[in-house]
């Protein structure tokens, strides 16, 4: 691109091509995170759910934080690489679905520690969970018009509340639900990423 | 009745660069250079332009150690942008509206 002047159409051609540029570039670092933080949750998950087979011990309830700080982790290494590994660009929508993780993965990791208060609330505390995690994902997915987190987060919703229905499956059924509602709209977003870039 | 156009926006490159940042937060000197395919020398200068107008604001600092130049559309681009697109309306027949 050079410096010379241009007729109207010509105007309009590049206002056309630079909005596009920023409206359709889908971030892969979006797909990394939920993958990184999907299985990390999936790996406690289903950590907690065979030592409930293999024991009665309540302590191993506590391995549930491991999933914030895994989360945590995740995030601070996939951002690191992606900002010295791709040239950075912020947009409006990157923002909203930064205030809509940061207000759902504060109520997340608040929210149990009414147990500590109130021990019956630990039974609700998965469930509860679960429907956090999937009003996060359809709001993410309407902000960035992504149908796959959308359908992601209704998933999350009816399997959250499935978990107060069959109290006996809710290990089971909030492992289905990190798959549905984050890993496989993981996958594809990232795989929408890597066609983008090309 | 034509209306005159920012001779400060009605250039391929300058224009590009407040259109790119007219649909962003921030983004940084690599991005606006890949989009726009210019080259890093006559992509300063015309930013050097945008930025005395008080169209966009830079701002220079480190990622790491490697030195970084972010650039923000300011409120009077924003203002000029959108003159500048209501300007370029009266060159457009009607029928192609």
């Amino acid at each position: 691109m050079e410096n010379k002047t241009l007729d109207s159409l010509e105007s309009i051609e590049i206002i056309q091509r630079m909005i596009t540029a920023t409206h359709d570039k889908f971030k892969r670092s979006g797909g990394t995170l939920l993958l990184a933080g999907g299985y990390a949750t999936l790996f406690f998950a289903a950590l907690v759910t065979l030592l409930s087979h293999l024991t009665t011990a309540h302590s191993i309830y506590y391995l549930w934080w491991g999933i914030p700080v895994a989360v945590a982790v995740a995030a601070f290494i996939v951002f690191r690489r992606e900002s010295r590994r791709t040239p950075q660009v912020r947009t409006f929508i990157d923002r909203c679905v930064g205030y809509v993780w940061l207000t759902v993965g504060s109520v997340a990791v608040l929210y149990p520690l009414v147990g500590f208060i109130h021990p019956a609330a630990n039974f609700m505390v998965v469930p509860t969970e679960a429907l956090l995690m999937g009003t996060g994902a359809i709001l993410t997915g309407l902000i960035i018009r992504f149908p796959p987190i959308t359908a992601g987060g209704i998933v999350a919703l009816i399997l959250g509340f499935a978990m107060f229905l069959f109290d006996d499956w809710y290990l089971y059924l909030f492992m289905a639900m990190i798959v549905f509602a984050i890993i496989i709209p993981g996958h594809i977003l990232n795989y929408k990423g890597k066609c983008s870039d090309r | 009745m034509f209306r005159p156009l920012d001779p400060l926006l009605h250039s391929e490159l300058r224009l590009a660069v407040v259109s790119l940042l007219a649909g962003v937060e921030s983004a940084d000197f690599t991005f606006i250079k890949e989009q726009t395919r210019a080259t890093a020398g006559n992509l300063s200068v015309q930013i050097d332009k945008l930025a005395q107008a008080g169209y966009i604001a830079v701002t220079k600092g480190y990622k790491g150690k490697k030195p970084q130049t972010l650039c923000r559309i300011t409120p009077a681009g924003i203002e000029a942008f959108r003159d500048y697109l209501e300007a370029l309306k009266s060159y457009i027949p009607t029928s192609m509206r």
